[in-house]
């Protein structure tokens, strides 16, 4: 029955746009269906993917936060939250990764989430949106969607710790 | 002593990050804090727990007023279901080469969490079918994923009450904010901490929001219209619903735990006021307490806008009037002037002990309570000794009176906890102002039990004190 009544709706609003609050997203309709920015753009579709400047950041995903944020501080804390989560998600796909090496990532990923949240304090849903994009182009094939679930597995039963603020070491940002 | 060498010692011997690794400048002593963990649901990535932390728990602690607040995530994840849904959507690329996985990955999560209809409403003509099929794939896994015990015991369970005890030591109580699974996690956690400590159970507490358990050690919030838990309800037991969240377009479902803490619905007051009542009745670590304190000054600027109220010295001689004045075998405490808990100004409380245990053993243990000089016993006995199985209790209290309740296991057995009723969330030495009849459960485990899990114990209070 929800499906019924969710197809009546969307039917009903003609379901043909996407906008992220603040107009940061540049996702955009192409022939009905939602072309991604990221999504086959470098034509890799490892793990890893391409990462020319070796910032473990994938070329193309470091290119999208970019359009996604000007401001320079909030640019670096996404990049090290793309940087973090792409390692934890390495980690993920690893065989053998023991619940102690994720959990320490884990941690390292936590600290970008805070760094996150007290760069967009004033305006969080727009951090929520972006961080939102940035996940979706990190995890944008069925290989890297399964690691990042895979990470998660790694690190059930942990106590992770937030609170921190943003921690220069990790995120680059010096608040 | 200081806590942070206790602290990394437990770290390295554990291999896990320590809160106080984690932490940094608080001079290792974090004396009378509050560790406030979410509890996630099914299936709900690391980061995404990490962000509903940072994005929603600060301001949920703020309004409930319970002090000084470090925050973290108690994290479960369930296997198999993403997997499934990742699956799912490799066949539906197959069906419809329209779909791509910016796609997927755009809705999958959300519906992971609830069904939003804001995001659903972002989907490409022929998009519906993909959602119901996730929808289906989704509500299948979320039952199967909840249809546990609320003892099970796995090594999740083990390493988070390893991450507690850390967290008891530094001198901070604990209070986990659980949504939907990680209410079972926190469950079985509970139980594993009364197995091994009594001391530290008395400073954990659960804030339960949509809550699939059978059982909930503190008071919990189900909304009457969350699918889910709903859902969950025709195929095993399930505590009622308790709360009235209207149905609303963001989350169809009514499940997601952003719907219950929405400021505009009235599940976020019913949330907080729970969050206030489970901290105001939750002590801080003694020992942990005092060692801080003995180090000189460094719990200056710590002390909590909210302290618990300390408890109350336990003493077995003042326990129990009944005992002093004629040996306990039976009630003549001199009445004061409710003799009959239908006088006008007069609260009736009952009390009993629920005993749990495994297949071979049963806990036990004693229940008595403080009639002073202004309680009255309406049947006796009105305290037990050393039962497993015991007669019901009943006894009435002048309105504002303040009584005591003590819970002392027998050997061999833990308190776990108090039921539902008065006393719900303190430790085993309680004390509450008569002003509503209140029907008060202490509730026992092993200590150690033959084969985790044991059972808890079920409930044997009426739910209407009064009635005979």
């Amino acid at each position: 029955l929800t499906a019924i009544v969710l197809a009546v709706v969307a039917a009903a609003i003609g379901c043909t746009s996407r906008s992220s609050s603040g107009g940061t997203s540049t996702a955009a309709l192409d022939g009905g269906v939602l072309a991604d920015p990221v999504q086959g753009s470098e034509g890799d579709t490892t793990l890893l993917g391409t990462d020319g400047n070796n910032n473990g950041i994938r070329d193309d995903l470091e290119a999208y936060i970019a359009t996604l944020e000007s401001d320079p501080e909030k640019v670096t804390a996404l990049d090290s939250f793309a940087r973090e989560s792409t390692a934890m998600m390495v980690l993920g796909g690893t065989t053998g990764t023991t619940k102690v090496a994720a959990s320490a990532q884990a941690q390292r990923v936590a600290s970008t989430v805070d760094c996150l949240h007290d760069l967009y304090v004033s305006n969080l849903s727009t951090k929520q949106t972006i961080v939102q994009d940035v996940r979706n182009a990190l995890y944008n094939n069925a290989l890297r969607l399964g690691a990042y679930n895979h990470a998660s597995t790694l690190v059930s039963g942990t106590l992770l710790y937030t609170g921190q603020g943003c921690d220069p070491a990790i995120t680059g940002v010096d608040q | 002593m200081n806590a942070r060498p206790i602290l990394l010692l437990i770290a390295l011997a554990i291999g896990l990050v320590s809160r106080a690794a984690a932490a940094s400048g608080d001079g290792g002593c974090s004396t009378a804090s509050t560790a406030l963990y979410f509890g996630n649901g099914v299936n709900v990535t690391y980061d995404k727990a990490l962000e509903t932390v940072t994005d929603k728990l600060p301001s949920l602690a703020a309004e409930a007023n319970i002090g000084k607040v470090e925050f973290g995530v108690a994290y479960n994840h369930t296997d198999g279901l993403i997997a499934d849904i990742i699956q799912t959507a490799q066949q539906k690329q197959a069906e419809d080469s329209r779909f791509n996985w910016f796609l997927l990955n755009n809705i999958a999560f959300d519906l992971l969490e609830g069904l939003n209809v804001l995001n659903i409403l972002k989907l490409p003509p022929g998009g519906s079918a993909l959602v119901a099929t996730l929808q289906n794939v989704i509500s299948a896994g979320i039952v199967a994923s909840d249809d546990q015990t609320g003892t099970f015991y796995d090594s999740d369970v083990a390493d988070q009450v390893s991450g507690y005890e850390a967290d008891f030591q530094a001198g901070y109580r604990v209070i986990v904010v659980a949504h939907s699974q990680g209410n079972l996690y926190a469950n079985a956690c509970h139980a594993a901490i009364a197995a091994s400590s009594s001391t530290s159970l008395a400073s954990f507490g659960i804030v339960a929001v949509a809550d699939p358990a059978e059982i909930a050690f503190n008071e919990y919030e189900t909304s009457y219209n969350d699918v889910v838990i709903n859902l969950l309800r025709a195929v095993k037991p399930v505590l009622p619903a308790n709360l009235d969240i209207p149905k609303n377009l963001s989350d169809l479902t009514g499940h997601m735990f952003t719907n219950y803490i929405n400021p505009k619905l009235p599940g976020r007051a019913a949330v907080v006021e729970l969050l206030s009542s489970v901290a105001t009745a939750l002590p801080y670590p003694q020992a942990a307490t005092t060692a801080c304190e003995s180090d000189g000054g460094e719990t200056e600027g710590a002390v909590p806008e909210t302290d618990a109220e300390p408890e109350p010295e336990d003493s077995a001689s003042e326990s129990s009037g009944c005992e002093e004045e004629d040996g306990g075998s039976s009630c003549e405490v001199a009445p004061a002037q409710c003799t009959d808990f239908a006088t006008p100004g007069c609260i009736d409380f009952q009390g009993a002990i629920e005993s749990g245990g495994d297949s071979r053993n049963t806990a036990a243990g004693s229940l008595s309570i403080d009639l002073g000089s202004d309680g009255y016993c309406l049947q006796s006995p009105c305290e037990f000794e050393d039962c497993y199985v015991c007669p019901h209790l009943d006894t009435a209290f002048p309105e504002g009176a303040t009584v005591t309740a003590t819970a002392t296991p027998s050997a061999g057995s833990v308190f776990a906890q108090w039921g539902q009723g008065a006393c719900a969330g303190q430790g085993p030495t309680c004390t509450f102002v008569a002003v509503t009849p209140s029907c008060i459960t202490a509730q026992f485990l092993l200590q150690n039990p033959t084969a985790p899990p044991q059972s808890l114990p079920d409930a044997s209070c009426p739910e209407d004190p009064t009635a005979p």
